[in-house]
């Protein structure tokens, strides 16, 4: 079918995702024992405060009518009040979005710009020294705990060495007087830089080594294919043809392997911003659970669905795009 | 015509693959490593449910250490043996060190190994035969019912298995039983995908249609030619997959959400030793070593098995 | 000396002259494979020619190491695969050669006059000696355009650029009979079916103008129909371009078709070589003989004799001659002796079997008794 169509349809099937993990997550939130009035006002309040505050929030509904209310809520952009914060979720969201971002994306960024030069090299160098090391490398890389790595490079890098800080992400755009030991702008950017630094390497390790991997398959399995060596056989230079034949053709099961690692750096992030104490989403989720903050739990669970769904959703179509079999439909066999 | 006839069919080159890949496994270094590492790793499990859930570590505590409760007089925060810190010198009754109780740190990783292996092989085993099913199913039949339960298996693919274990345990509460059923459902969609595109494939081949010209019913299909032919690279992924759910079970158990105090857990005691990284780093080391040593052997393993299912030459 | 093909009746005019310096010469060829399991000797000395405007049969059955073969002359072969013996030469260039090795370590030097590998890449592959794969749909590169892949192929060995490329593609294509060429010049590979994906493939062939193109079963993939329109697209295209090819296959009904002259490869040997006239009506090996038995011929009549068991290992050949344990005419000192290919008539056509030992004698005796004159013995008795 042609590339509208096959975007109509994946969009499509994205919203239903989408409207079945708001469903999931009510369902589960609402199972939940505990009484999140209780729990944040305390066991001394009397049970006429605990009534007024529960109608507030609307708890006192049945399921279905705050179910359905909560899915309009959210198709115009409000998800609720935090209890806990007393503020509403999205500010809640956003206000921690940044640190959470900047975390993501630079352990991506630092994945990807590792893992597919070390992958293309791994497989060109197939059997000798190189690809051993390289390919312990990523077997140690995908089987070690992110948080380990994390404590790790904490005990070497703040504690012996003293050279990197432990906690916190400070953005880029701050301004020199919120942050300690920055006078001037690019004070800001270094410390940004150095705080950075070890979270990066904690979050993207088992991104950089499961990128690695595929890539060197993937490269090995085209570097075998006939077309390969046909343009061998006609004199195409080696290097060539691992640049133009064999790359362009490999990068397909990569791209949804990247693709795949959004949600597992979404999940990491978790661990990572708990070990580095760093105040993101994923932080603002182990402490809503906590505290049972019902309307928080949703939000920022919704928020991360909406995330993946989108960036599987992107990977498919530029699966599609790039793949001309897709795009540009069968032939005539 | 009988289903016997084309069941012994099928079940006759599944027998003779497996002798194969049985031996190109063995052949194989890597994966022989892999296969050491894991007996010993499943070996220790065993005998750490024995004693422990079952004896209520009796032999630990009349012959070794008690890996929930501090020997009297012991010393906390040692060192491995040989090394000297502000608490203390390494001793050889406690070669790897004592945690922040005076625990010995061997012991509790040695009974530590339950949980792990526990919920790893248990949730990748339901999460494997409950995807199985909804994924023949999906890709066999195809059509609405395959749409509905791709939506339904994208739902949970969708939130990220961290939230969702979350999400789960903070319902349903923090015990183990949960905590494997948590870490099933997240399984189950992995197993679900995988399945499908293999039926996909598989379905289109001729022996199915000659099944089904036959007369075979639907579900036997699915059952005896199906599954059968679309296992390797289930294998593969089972293997794998344990050594991912180990991962995701200690990232519980560092947050708070896996096996409770007192039980020794590798997370959990990655999570206590955060507070004492300064003086006693060590203890930070030996539960991840312990991690990273098994999930690299499943791994091994599952390189293995995907090597040996592979009709071509690899290295 | 080319052949010609009369238009009246189809049919090719083979001339079978040889000459002193033919454009491919292959000698004693050796190609192992060192596995874990063992050594596989894939060619085992093996030697034929193929002089300029011929078409030349390498025919045997799946595993003979015709395709080995092939990748040799390219020098293609990858590990655990080694040329570790004897000379190609092509057109004066030395593709394969080895010092002396007197002490037959198995492991002989390259000769001086070895091309280099940067050599074989820029002088031999493409532009002198070009490939035709069998599979047209693994052949194509899925993610460029077919027009994409033939200039890059005709601009690397024929050094045309720019929009001088494009027309020379357009042209090719039109020529291999690809309608709408400019058209099609854009479209992707799973755009073509099996049978114009081919003609792709003999496009990139042609397009880089070699001496001689090689061509890897390239009709076993295609329906009759086809395969005859991509022989006869093969005649037209050898006749204006004089270009000499190397056919390898395992269909005898093509290389009757197609052929001027044949080698019979068995387990990594040539067991017989004759002009395809000879091949078919008066073979000397049994194995030829048994082949042709075994299919269907509209000029014999009777039932179809297959040949009895498989073609062994090359890992694990028999003693003596390869073929004995399969050979209907095998005798006791066959599994001894290994037979050397040598000449069994007058008009070149060699054999490896022990029946035709008495020809040689026989012939070089009668030359000598009437030198330039026919030979009285003649035909050689069983």
């Amino acid at each position: 079918m042609s590339l509208i169509r096959y975007v109509a349809r994946r969009l499509g099937q994205s919203v239903f995702t989408l409207l079945g993990v708001v469903t999931l997550t009510f369902l589960l939130v609402n199972a939940a024992p505990g009484d999140p009035i209780r729990i944040f006002i305390g066991p001394s309040a009397d049970a006429a405060t605990v009534e007024s505050i529960r109608t507030k929030f609307g708890l006192n509904q049945p399921l279905h009518v705050r179910y359905f209310r909560y899915i309009g809520n959210v198709l115009q952009g409000d998800l609720g009040q935090s209890i806990n914060y007393r503020v509403p979720v999205t500010q809640k969201i956003f206000e921690r979005l940044p640190a959470t971002l900047l975390l993501v994306a630079s352990s991506f960024t630092f994945a990807v710009l590792t893992a597919i030069p070390i992958g293309v090299l791994s497989a060109k160098q197939r059997n000798r020294f190189s690809d051993h090391v390289f390919r312990i490398l990523g077997l140690v890389g995908v089987s070690t705990p992110s948080f380990w790595i994390g404590l790790l490079l904490i005990i070497l890098f703040t504690y012996h060495l003293g050279l990197l800080p432990a906690t916190g992400l400070i953005m880029p755009w701050a301004a020199p007087a919120a942050v300690d030991n920055a006078t001037t702008r690019i004070d800001v950017l270094y410390q940004s830089a150095i705080h950075l630094l070890l979270p990066t390497l904690t979050l993207g390790t088992l991104q950089m080594a499961a990128i690695m991997r595929i890539e060197r398959s993937s490269m090995l399995e085209v570097l075998n294919q006939e077309y390969v060596t046909l343009a061998r056989a006609f004199g195409v230079k080696e290097w060539t043809l691992l640049r133009k034949h064999a790359f362009r053709n490999a990068q397909l099961p990569v791209l949804t392997v990247v693709g795949l690692q959004l949600t597992t750096a979404l999940g990491g992030s978790v661990l990572t911003e708990t070990v580095f104490s760093i105040s993101g989403i994923g932080t603002l989720i182990i402490t809503g659970v906590n505290a049972r903050d019902y309307p928080l739990i949703l939000g920022t669970t919704l928020f991360y669905a909406t995330i993946f769904v989108v960036g599987v959703l992107i990977t498919d179509l530029l699966y599609a795009y790039l793949d001309p079999r897709i795009s540009y439909g069968g032939g005539d066999d | 015509m009988s289903d016997a006839d084309s069941d012994s069919v099928s079940t006759q080159t599944s027998l003779a693959g497996w002798t194969d890949v049985t031996a190109q496994l063995r052949q194989n270094a890597t994966s022989r490593w892999g296969l050491y590492v894991i007996a010993v790793v499943i070996a220790v499990a065993v005998w750490a449910f024995i004693d422990g859930v079952l004896l209520g570590y009796h032999f630990a505590e009349t012959y070794w250490h008690s890996p929930v409760t501090a020997d009297p007089g012991a010393r906390s925060l040692l060192p491995p043996v040989g090394i000297t810190n502000e608490f203390g010198t390494g001793v050889w009754a406690h070669p790897l060190g004592t945690d922040h109780r005076g625990r010995d740190i061997l012991a509790r990783l040695v009974y530590g190994t339950r949980i792990a292996i526990q919920i790893g092989i248990v949730a990748t085993g339901l999460g494997a035969a409950v995807g199985t099913v909804i994924g023949a199913i999906s890709g066999y039949y195809g059509g609405w019912v395959d749409d509905v339960l791709q939506r339904l298996v994208e739902t949970f693919y969708a939130i990220p298995f961290i939230v969702l274990m979350i999400a789960i345990m903070s319902t349903f509460g923090r015990n183990l039983w949960i905590a494997i059923v948590g870490v099933s459902v997240i399984t189950t969609p992995v197993f679900a995908r995988l399945i499908r595109s293999e039926v996909l494939s598989v379905r289109e081949e001729e022996y199915i249609e000659a099944a089904k010209a036959a007369g075979v019913r639907d579900r036997n299909i699915i059952r005896r030619h199906i599954i059968p032919n679309s296992l390797a690279p289930v294998l593969v992924q089972a293997t794998l997959q344990v050594g991912v759910n180990i991962l995701i079970v200690a990232a519980l158990s560092f947050l708070g959400f896996g096996a409770q105090p007192p039980t020794p857990s590798w997370g959990a005691m990655l999570a206590q030793s955060r507070t004492y990284m300064l003086p006693n780093p060590w203890f930070s080391f030996w539960p991840g070593l312990a991690i990273l040593v098994t999930v690299v052997g499943f791994n091994l393993i599952g390189d293995g098995l995907r090597d040996a299912f592979d009709p071509r030459l690899d290295d | 000396m080319p052949s010609t093909r009369d238009l009246t009746t189809n049919t090719r005019t083979r001339y079978t002259t040889m000459s002193d310096t033919p454009l491919l010469k292959v000698e004693n060829l050796k190609t192992q494979f060192f596995t874990d399991a063992g050594t596989v000797r894939a060619v085992d000395g093996v030697s034929f020619s193929v002089e300029r405007g011929e078409i030349v049969g390498l025919v045997g059955e799946s595993g003979a190491g015709k395709s080995v073969a092939v990748e040799s002359i390219l020098r293609l072969v990858d590990p655990p695969g080694r040329i570790i013996g004897g000379e190609i030469t092509f057109d004066g260039k030395t593709i394969v050669g080895f010092e002396e090795d007197p002490d037959d370590t198995n492991e002989p030097a390259r000769s001086e006059q070895m091309l280099s590998a940067s050599e074989m890449r820029s002088q031999i592959r493409g532009n002198e000696i070009a490939l035709i794969f069998q599979d047209p749909m693994e052949s194509l590169n899925p993610v460029f355009t077919v027009g994409e892949q033939l200039c890059e192929f005709i601009e690397i060995n024929r050094g045309l650029s720019g929009s001088d490329v494009r027309e020379r593609a357009i042209e090719i294509l039109r020529e291999v009979g690809i309608p709408q060429p400019d058209e099609r010049f854009d479209d992707y590979p799973h755009q073509f079916s099996g049978g114009m994906r081919q003609r792709v493939l003999i496009a990139m062939a042609l397009g880089c103008e070699p001496k001689l193109i090689i061509a890897d079963e390239p009709t076993t993939a295609l329906d009759v129909t086809v395969e005859g329109q991509i022989i006869d697209l093969v005649y037209d295209l050898q006749e204006e371009y004089d270009t000499s090819f190397l056919w390898v296959t395992h269909d005898m009904g093509i290389v009757a078709e197609i052929c001027d002259r044949v080698n019979v490869m068995y387990l990594g040997e040539i067991l017989e070589r004759a002009g395809v006239d000879d091949l078919f009506y008066d073979p000397r090996h049994p194995y030829t003989a048994a082949l042709l038995n075994s299919i269907p011929r509209p000029d014999q009549a009777g039932e179809l004799q297959p040949l009895k068991g498989s073609m062994p290992e090359a890992i694990d050949p028999p003693s003596g001659c390869r073929f004995h344990d399969r050979c209907p005419d095998a005798r006791e000192a066959c599994a001894r002796t290994h037979p050397t290919l040598r000449r069994v008539t007058e008009d070149e056509q060699s054999a490896a079997c022990i029946k035709h030992d008495a020809f040689e004698t026989d012939y070089e005796t009668s030359r000598q008794l009437s030198p330039g004159g026919v030979s009285m013995v003649g035909e050689n008795s069983e």
